[in-house]
């Protein structure tokens, strides 16, 4: 069972030109990583993240591998607990931003109208608006928890699904064959469905980039004390109460914690990046 | 002259239903949203209703929800008026606050713009002209990275390494203790050098350079990239070859070769508006810069939503204005826009 | 040397792309005399483009020129440097391109542009050269008036009269025009071809690329035809297009619709050939009905059948 699923996934990999292969393998790397530490959590962490361990402030050593933070917490441990909130919000809001950006999108771009056009002005203008300011006035609004955090970013991303599909089903619509079927007169639903399958791949890329973007935003909230509340673990969280210890010379309660932040995302837009060169869409940025 | 008034004209009644309808987004959000903005401040307190009620008659929440939405914005349009908050101190206009911390995230968008053209432009005009050389494969390498780098990550990298180790920068704050600048615009930089107070400006100046240097190189990435693939592509063009066809010198080529590509650069600005502001309050919380962005973070604490609502609206009107602004530079230095 | 104008001996342009080496032009030897012109004439890709830019030396990357000797008004450009071919594009060999949309500045005038090349290679003063540019648009038949309009303001066809008043700014002895009428419409590409007749008159050399047999025909004193990197026939036009003798000649003559003659159109069946993978022997035996034995692993050498008539194929040659 393993063998035959991991079979063409392997062959997929393989058939991406470099440095595609070499970007989509790192990223690949990264992300899966980070997916075991957040479900094997229990068993790897060594020490309970949230109770003091140890002298405060020691500098990373081999019983502590990132050291302790400032009411002796191993920072290590806090690190793969850690990675658990991040996951948890990035998948609700993707999951929720995608359920309404992508079917609005197509429906949009394809039948087109004044509620596409009325629509897309709508969207054009929260996308061009900080994302990060509007996520940050909803979660305060809302109040400060993980699932609110995931709620602010998954209304934030709407436009992002919602400009990239349409753009693609208008692209798509007019192909010889999407018109074939119109001709036919085959039914809205096949016609959509085809259309759909011909705008996965954009929308896999635009997926993997705006996850990169998510857990940067998810980040940004729970450094603004917007998610999580201490002494749960959490990467943004940690960055923003070591600050104070880093600035004294103690950079690794702050930095451990940072660097996971910058390394998911990267693994995130290597995936998106990689993608894209396969399928050779020009991202816009 | 005439023609380019009338394009500003009618570019500037486009962004009305843009900043129109970021501002009912806002509301709706605000207003729709489970959270009740008096019940928030009040907390744990026991407050006696009759208390209550006069807090929300004063923030106008009393009315029906139309007249809520206009007379909002009427205030803002008309008089400058974002309501008052009402967390402590209670029934300061929100106004007050917001032109207190204006000019510092004006002061550090520019300063980071600067940062990011900067870097963009060297790095991406060198991938261009040494295109997959080594060299490029490092820039397009650096373009990924600064798209994940979070912002206080790099700020505390440099604050450590820059500030704390090297003692280059100071890592806080926009001006030393002791230091006065008479305000005229609010900017440090030039309020201290039309003061004459060179001391004061290197002060400035010496608290600038890390938050500056922090969100230029984040956003710089997106320009190396788009400067890059722009160049590449007008350098393939048809019109240059016809340059070195007839002879003009290669570096001249070059030139226009850039001003060609930058054209959709500039377009390109007004969405980096966006990614400019979402920065500053990340920037302005790692570095204690007074900003807008600082005050929106201190003002979640209160749970003053007045103050966060009216600190939104006006970052749309910010980038209603600058997308306005963006559309008129494209104007002026694209002879194919017609106006 | 000789009296030629230029002199092409054989010149190899490959590009070294990332699936292989591309033999764009290969082995081609071609000879211009003063004030004639000769017209090259092949399917797109069969690399008349490419020895264009080759004999300009602004092959683009990641082409080079990997042998041979072009010789322009006896002098060898393969031992110019950058500098010196400098002064050489624009001032000795002008330049026209296909599209006229695309091969002007679009963000500055075209008077700008004029007097440019002008000041670029005399060193004149900018009023002179404006003044210069003036009485070349007027020369091509655009009121003077429009050095100050952006290309963008002008028409198609007003478009390739600019790049080619830019193109003969100088008096140019070679120009070379690669698929000049190609984006134009019909009326437009006559009035372009007599401006090009035009500036015949006046002395210069025409090298016309094209297509287009009957483009190629109407002008031309000589004709050379290119098949996938090499030059398959070369004559003078009157014995191409009324005796041709390679079969891929044949082919292309056959090809043009007739008005007044009730032959059918013929097309040649296949493709051409990838040129990082040729055939060996002649390369268009692949799609030759009277290819023989030795075509399929034998090269053809060029050889002059009579005077001014160069043709390879073994059709006509003996062992």
């Amino acid at each position: 069972m393993a063998l035959s699923l991991s079979t063409p996934i392997l062959a997929f990999i393989r058939s991406f030109p470099q440095p595609a292969k070499s970007m989509l393998i790192l990223g690949l790397a990264i992300v899966v990583s980070v997916m075991l530490m957040a479900i094997l959590a229990p068993y790897i962490a060594p020490h309970d993240p949230t109770s003091r361990v140890y002298v405060e402030l020691q500098p990373p050593s081999w019983k502590y591998l990132m050291g302790t933070n400032h009411v002796g917490m191993d920072v290590f441990s806090r690190v793969i607990w850690g990675s658990r909130v991040v996951l948890f919000v990035v998948v609700v809001s993707a999951t929720i931003s995608m359920a309404f950006g992508v079917p609005l999108g197509l429906a949009s771009g394809y039948y087109g109208g004044p509620v596409d056009k009325a629509l897309s002005i709508v969207m054009d203008s929260i996308y061009a608006f900080p994302s990060l300011i509007l996520a940050i006035a909803v979660a305060a609004v809302l109040g400060p928890s993980p699932l609110n955090a995931a709620i602010s970013i998954a209304i934030v991303y709407v436009p992002t699904y919602y400009r990239m599909v349409r753009g693609e089903t208008l692209k798509v619509k007019q192909m010889p064959f999407i018109e074939a079927l119109i001709v036919l007169g085959c039914s809205d639903a096949t016609i959509l469905r085809s259309v759909f399958r011909n705008i996965i791949q954009t929308v896999l890329v635009v997926f993997s980039l705006s996850v990169a973007d998510a857990i940067l935003t998810e980040a940004a909230l729970s450094f603004l004390g917007l998610s999580v509340t201490w002494p749960t673990p959490d990467w943004g969280l940690d960055l923003r109460s070591g600050q104070p210890y880093l600035l004294n010379g103690y950079w690794w309660i702050a930095m451990c914690p940072g660097l996971m932040i910058v390394a998911l995302s990267l693994g995130f837009a290597l995936i998106g990046e990689a993608l894209s060169d396969y399928f050779s869409i020009a991202t816009k940025v | 002259m005439a023609g380019l008034g009338r394009y500003v004209i009618i570019r500037a009644s486009l962004i009305v239903p843009t900043v129109l309808i970021l501002y009912t987004f806002v509301f709706i959000l605000l207003r729709v949203l489970p959270g009740d903005p008096i019940l928030a401040v009040v907390g744990t307190r026991y407050i006696p209703p009759a208390q209550l009620e006069e807090m929300r008659r004063m923030a106008g929440l009393d009315k029906p929800i139309p007249v809520q939405y206009f007379d909002y914005l009427l205030g803002v349009v008309l008089r400058g008026d974002f309501g008052k908050t009402l967390a402590s101190p209670v029934g300061k206009p929100v106004s007050e606050y917001l032109w207190e911390r204006l000019p510092a995230t004006v002061e550090l968008t520019i300063a980071s713009f600067i940062v990011a053209s900067l870097i963009g432009f060297i790095t991406g005009v060198g991938g261009a002209l040494r295109r997959s050389s080594r060299l490029d494969t490092s820039i397009r390498i650096y373009s990924i990275l600064t798209y994940t780098l979070f912002i206080p990550v790099l700020g505390m990298g440099l604050q450590y390494f820059l500030g704390l180790k090297l003692k280059l920068f100071y890592i806080s704050g926009r001006l030393s203790a002791g230091i006065y600048v008479p305000r005229l615009t609010g900017l440090l930089l030039l309020d201290s050098l039309l003061a004459g107070d060179l001391s004061a400006f290197t002060d400035a100046l010496g608290h600038i350079v890390l938050p500056s240097l922090t969100l230029g190189i984040v956003l710089s990435g997106a320009y190396t990239r788009l400067i890059r693939n722009n160049l590449i592509e007008v350098l393939n063009s048809d019109f240059i070859r016809a340059y070195r066809a007839r002879g003009v010198p290669g570096h001249r080529v070059t030139i226009y070769a850039i001003k060609n590509a930058f054209i959709p650069v500039v377009t390109y600005m007004g969405l980096q508006i966006a990614m400019l502001l979402g920065g500053a309050i990340l920037t302005e919380t790692t570095f204690s810069w007074p900003g807008l962005g600082r005050f929106i973070y201190e003002r979640i604490e209160y749970r003053d939503y007045a103050s966060i609502q009216g600190a939104v609206i006006l970052f749309a009107f910010i980038v209603g204005l600058m997308n306005l602004f963006v559309d008129i530079i494209y104007a002026l230095i694209d002879p194919r826009v017609k106006y | 040397m000789s009296n030629a104008l230029l002199e092409v001996i054989n010149l190899k342009v490959y590009f070294y792309t990332l699936s292989g080496v591309v033999r764009a032009v290969d082995d081609v030897s071609l000879r211009v005399l003063p004030g004639e012109w000769i017209s090259i004439v092949g399917e797109s890709g069969s690399g008349k483009s490419t020895l264009a830019y080759a004999i300009a030396k602004i092959v683009p990357p990641p082409g080079k020129i990997v042998g041979g000797k072009v010789g322009f008004m006896n002098r060898d450009l393969m031992e110019f440097d950058e500098e010196a071919m400098r002064s050489i594009r624009g001032r000795h060999i002008g330049f026209v391109f296909q599209d006229p949309l695309t091969s002007l500045d679009p963000l500055r005038t075209v008077g700008d542009q004029l007097a440019e090349v002008i000041q670029v290679h005399l060193g004149v003063s900018r009023e002179e050269a404006v003044r210069e540019a003036g009485d070349l648009l007027e020369l091509v038949g655009i009121p003077r008036d429009r050095l100050n309009y952006y290309p963008h303001q002008l028409s198609g066809g007003q478009r390739q009269r600019v790049v080619i008043a830019i193109s003969i700014a100088l008096r140019p002895e070679l120009l070379i025009a690669d698929e000049p009428t190609t984006a134009l419409d019909v009326i437009i590409q006559d009035q372009i071809m007599d401006l090009l007749k035009e500036v015949q008159r006046k002395g210069a050399s025409i090298m016309l690329i094209t297509h287009d047999v009957a483009l190629a025909a109407e002008t031309a004193n000589r004709i050379a035809v290119m098949y996938a990197g090499e030059i398959v026939e070369h004559g003078n036009t009157h014995s191409i297009i009324n005796a041709p003798l390679h079969p891929y000649t044949v082919g292309l003559v056959d090809s043009v619709p007739d008005l007044w003659s009730k032959k059918s159109v013929k097309s040649i069946p296949g493709f051409p050939p990838d040129l990082r993978n040729p055939p060996p022997g002649c390369r268009f035996h692949p799609r030759c009905r009277q290819a023989l034995g030795i075509c399929t692993n034998e090269s053809p050498p060029m050889t002059a059948i009579e005077h001014d008539r160069y043709l390879a194929c073994w059709l006509y040659l003996k062992r």
